[in-house]
């Protein structure tokens, strides 16, 4: 975004705007050391990470909206559902693409909630496919936290096809996986 | 400053600003009572006033003016200054200030500088305008915070009034305006061998000021104030203490409040007086002390 020679607080607005909208990484260039200084302040009040430098009176910001990590309480013993696969099981994929379905249907209903879900592998399509993403979208509406991993989004190509949870890392899952109380299916 | 016969003197000032809040008519009282204030500042009785306004007369309307105007009016009136005229120009941007004449006695002067060591400082009204009115530029400031920037702005920093009947002894005095909190007190204390020790969490601060500040609402003045000043200030404040982000202490403030030195065995009684006249969040923010000179300690 060049801001360059809009008077403040308008380059401020701006980049608020493109972060609610959903924008994670954002490179500002800006004229001036208040407008510098007051995007500063804003991205370290929003935990945003913000690099800059400056080169014969242009500078140039580059804030980056950390993926939000909370806080996992030895003590909670909220559930973790770590799904590797579409499919539940091994053996046939079209049984198991239907046992999933089930399975998550059922999930629904359930008067006990996992606290967490993970999702790794091909177990990433269920976030995504439009036919089979409505039991998670629900979850998700409930409260369940779903974490969708990075990297297979990435290796599937279907980075823009998310549609329930959020995008996480190993780094992440990890914590989940070491800390909590952890069903793989 | 012109001394007339005997023992009073004559004082003369003049503000302008450009608009800080929407409502023409309480832009126009603000304005009054930022002008006026200097006046008030060096313990003198404003009398007489001229308005000096550039306005766009081919842009907005001719009733826009006359709101201004009207502020500017009852403001002064509530003041009991005179409006005796005034000149306008055509421009592109409105400003309006006025020139304030008023008149005091010699041996009852206040200025800047004349505190010593143990005396207190006394600020009477919140800080954090200039932040609030960014934020309202963006449209990002909360109504009812802009109405209490708006109330305060507009309040008279009538002291010399309000002393007319008590003893206290004023020390030495000052407004705070554009150079902010900080400058403004480093002027108190300019030349002498005194420093000052200010306690961050008696400042009394506006409502969401600080939550404004720390998403980026900050006039540029604030950021050369504390460029210019921060070579004189001693930080010391513990997390604890912290309540704020310390931009707000070089915010420039419109109409901002007074900043009153008195001893220590007057300022409960200084307080009580303020407080009834509706400063209600005056408040002691720090002491003058021997060591540390021309430099300002914040804990």
């Amino acid at each position: 975004m060049d801001l360059r020679g809009l008077p403040c607080p308008q380059p401020v607005i701006r980049v608020k705007k493109a972060l609610e909208e959903g924008i994670n990484c954002l490179e500002v260039i800006v004229d001036n050391e208040t407008t510098l200084n007051n995007l500063l302040r804003f991205a370290s009040s929003r935990d945003i990470t913000a690099d800059w430098t400056m080169e014969e009176g242009i500078y140039k910001i580059r804030l980056e909206n950390e993926m939000k990590t909370p806080k996992i309480d030895k003590d909670n013993h909220g559930k973790t559902l770590f799904l590797s696969s579409r499919c539940l099981g091994k053996g046939d994929d079209e049984l198991g693409g239907l046992l999933m379905k089930s399975f998550l249907n059922t999930l629904i209903q359930s008067p006990i909630l996992p606290e967490t879900l993970v999702l790794m592998n091909t177990g990433v399509y269920l976030a995504c496919d439009e036919n089979c993403c409505q039991p998670l979208q629900k979850l998700a509406e409930m409260g369940v936290n779903i974490l969708v991993c990075g990297t297979c989004l990435k290796y599937f190509n279907l980075e823009n096809e998310l549609k329930a949870g959020n995008i996480s890392n190993m780094f992440e899952i990890l914590k989940y996986l070491l800390l909590g109380n952890v069903t793989s299916l | 400053m012109y001394s007339t016969e005997g023992n009073s003197v004559l004082v003369q000032t003049v503000d302008m600003i450009t608009p800080i809040l929407d409502n023409p008519y309480d832009f126009g009282q603000v304005v009054a009572a930022n002008a006026i204030s200097d006046i008030y500042t060096m313990g003198c009785l404003p009398e007489l006033a001229l308005n000096i306004i550039a306005f766009p007369c081919s842009i907005l309307p001719k009733e826009v003016l006359s709101q201004i105007l009207a502020g500017g009016q009852d403001k002064a009136g509530e003041a009991g200054v005179l409006i005796g005229g005034g000149h306008t120009i055509e421009d592109e941007e409105i400003k309006y200030g006025m020139v304030v004449t008023g008149f005091g006695t010699k041996d009852n002067l206040w200025r800047v500088g004349g505190a010593d060591e143990g005396d207190v400082l006394i600020l009477t009204k919140p800080i954090g305008t200039g932040i609030v009115s960014t934020a309202l530029k963006a449209g990002e400031a909360p109504l009812d915070i802009i109405n209490s920037v708006a109330y305060s702005m507009k309040k008279l920093n009538n002291l010399p009034v309000l002393l007319k009947n008590h003893k206290i002894k004023i020390k030495a005095c000052t407004d705070v305006t554009g150079f902010g909190l900080i400058v403004h007190a480093l002027s108190m204390i300019n030349k002498s061998k005194l420093g000052i020790k200010m306690i961050a969490r008696e400042i009394p601060i506006f409502k969401k000021a600080n939550e404004l500040a720390l998403s980026g609402f900050v006039p540029g003045g604030a950021y050369r104030n504390e460029k210019w000043a921060s070579p004189k200030v001693i930080n010391n404040i513990t997390h604890d203490n912290m309540i704020f982000d310390p931009i707000l202490l070089y915010d420039p403030q419109t109409s901002g409040g007074l900043l009153v030195v008195v001893e220590e065995n007057n300022a409960e009684l200084l307080l009580l007086i303020l407080k009834e006249a509706g400063f209600s969040t005056a408040s002691i923010i720090g002491s003058f002390v021997k060591d540390e000179e021309e430099k300002i300690e914040i804990i």
